[in-house]
């Protein structure tokens, strides 16, 4: 097989696609620049779900005036537990310290006496199911005689995972879309190269190509189309990701040298098989 | 020994028959006009000779491959061994005289080397060498017969067949032509030339075959004439 005769030979009948071959080339872009949009944030978004699920901790407010034997054995009772990775107790003053940090002065100077309970600050064991395993400990806690209430913070964790599994569907649904569109559209455009190039098939067969070589003409001109299409998806999200990233700053989506050789290897993929798909149909009518 | 064989082929096309127990024969180093009288057979004829149909019935031989045994795999290589020049010549018109020919022998796996060698050889020996970076559309009718003829040459097949070759040439363009063929067969390759043109077979006595088909029904046969 001689590679610069398939290579000079899949590159003239790209080029005499013509416009056909731009809308394919750009149709390829646009549908694997969505895909890798969709594949950017939902690494993003699970790498940011990541490091907010290192930070799930609990807060148990004690009820007033217990004794510091009765705030150590909860304390215990609490790091029995496997789910539990750290204890701080937090008293009233510091309490109030963090109050003033977050809400500066106010309220709690006006007041006679500090109404902020001491509590004890539980952080999680890093790991899977943070949010589920803050909830049992809650669980286990609330209506211990020396607690006051419960507040599991772990919310907007539950939120941003639920968002992430959201964003990972449509990408999915999307992606796979996308990849059957950039088929579709291969596979469209070939037939339009391959048509373009009928008679140059015809003589191939008549003077004695083999079915491989005129497969590898063809398949090598799909994977031109889809190759360009797949290196235009990685530029044009480095280009947009600036401006994606003052928006929505932990969501990024500049590709990665993965990703981009993921939408590369995809777009070139797709490009042979949508080839493969219209030459097989066009050399069954030129027998 | 045959190079082509025809023994009792019928081929129809929806339902009607085009060819009914053809038979023909046609030897290694034969020079031959082949009288065949509508479109219709001679298209049947050529398709069944580089094997794009087989027959419905019977046998066809080229070389050493026939219709009964011979895989899919195969007939590309059978095809190397048949050079056809169509009447409407198939040349590419994006390319070059030189480009159209090398084609042939690029597609087929020939080195580098021997595609410059080969088609340089070939297009001087249809004269056409100083017209090797031309394009079909600035070539006459009669030069891009030469280079649809340099094209079915140049891979050294056993056996030419020529649609037609002299059908709308000037009698000194004829005389090239065929003295084309003649030199061509003198290196051992059979020549069948498809025709009607009762004239070439007067100054150019070759073998007549002949494809009758005098009954009124669409039946004919094929079969070997006095030369």
């Amino acid at each position: 097989m001689n590679l610069s005769l398939v290579l000079r030979e899949a590159l003239q009948g790209v080029r005499r696609t013509g416009i056909a071959g731009v809308i394919s080339v750009a149709t390829i872009g646009t549908s694997l620049l969505i895909l890798g949009f969709f594949w950017q944030v939902i690494e993003s978004g699970n790498a940011l779900a990541g490091r907010l699920r290192a930070r799930v901790e609990i807060d148990i407010y004690l009820k007033d005036g217990l004794s510091p034997q009765r705030v150590l054995a909860l304390r215990r009772t609490l790091e029995a537990r496997p789910e539990v990775g750290g204890i701080v107790y937090v008293d009233q003053d510091a309490a109030t310290k963090e109050f003033r940090s977050l809400f500066g002065f106010g309220v709690v100077d006006e007041l006679s006496r500090n109404p902020l309970p001491a509590s004890l600050r539980v952080l999680i064991t890093p790991g899977e199911n943070m949010p589920r395993r803050a909830r049992a400990v809650a669980r286990a806690i609330t209506g211990h005689s020396a607690v006051e209430g419960v507040n599991v913070g772990e919310v907007w964790v539950d939120s941003l995972e639920h968002f992430i599994v959201v964003t990972t569907s449509i990408g999915l649904v999307l992606g796979c879309t996308m990849c059957f569109a950039c088929a579709f559209a291969v596979s469209h455009t070939t037939k339009l190269m391959v048509l373009a190039q009928r008679n140059a098939i015809e003589i191939m067969r008549l003077v004695g190509a083999t079915n491989r070589t005129i497969q590898m003409i063809f398949g090598t001109g799909g994977a031109i189309l889809g190759f360009v299409g797949g290196i235009l998806a990685p530029m044009i999200l480095a280009y947009i990701a600036p401006w994606w990233a003052v928006r929505v700053p932990d969501l990024t989506v500049t590709p990665t040298i993965e990703l981009t050789f993921c939408l590369v290897v995809l777009g070139t993929l797709l490009g042979v098989i949508g080839s493969w798909a219209s030459l097989n149909r066009v050399l069954r009518e030129i027998a | 020994m045959p190079v082509i064989k025809l023994q009792n082929v019928r081929v129809g096309q929806q339902r009607q028959p085009i060819l009914v127990d053809a038979n023909l024969e046609i030897n290694q180093g034969e020079s031959i006009y082949l009288i065949v009288h509508t479109e219709l057979k001679k298209h049947a004829l050529l398709e069944l000779v580089i094997f794009r149909e087989l027959p419905d019935s019977g046998v066809v031989s080229v070389g050493e491959y026939d219709s009964r045994q011979i895989r899919k795999t195969d007939i590309p290589r059978l095809r190397r061994q048949v050079g056809v020049v169509f009447q409407d010549f198939k040349l590419l018109h994006y390319r070059t005289v030189y480009e159209n020919v090398a084609f042939a022998l690029e597609v087929t796996g020939f080195s580098r080397r021997r595609i410059r060698r080969k088609t340089q050889a070939i297009l001087s020996d249809v004269d056409l060498f100083h017209k090797r970076n031309a394009y079909p559309d600035e070539l006459s009718g009669y030069e891009q017969l030469r280079v649809a003829i340099a094209r079915a040459l140049v891979n050294d097949p056993l056996v030419l067949f020529a649609d037609e070759p002299t059908a709308h040439l000037d009698s000194e363009a004829i005389e090239h032509v065929m003295a084309i063929f003649e030199k061509m067969n003198a290196r051992g390759i059979t020549v069948v030339i498809l025709t009607r043109d009762t004239v070439l077979e007067n100054r150019y006595p070759w073998q007549i075959l002949q494809m009758e088909n005098g009954a009124p029904e669409p039946e004919l046969q094929i079969e070997q004439m006095e030369e």
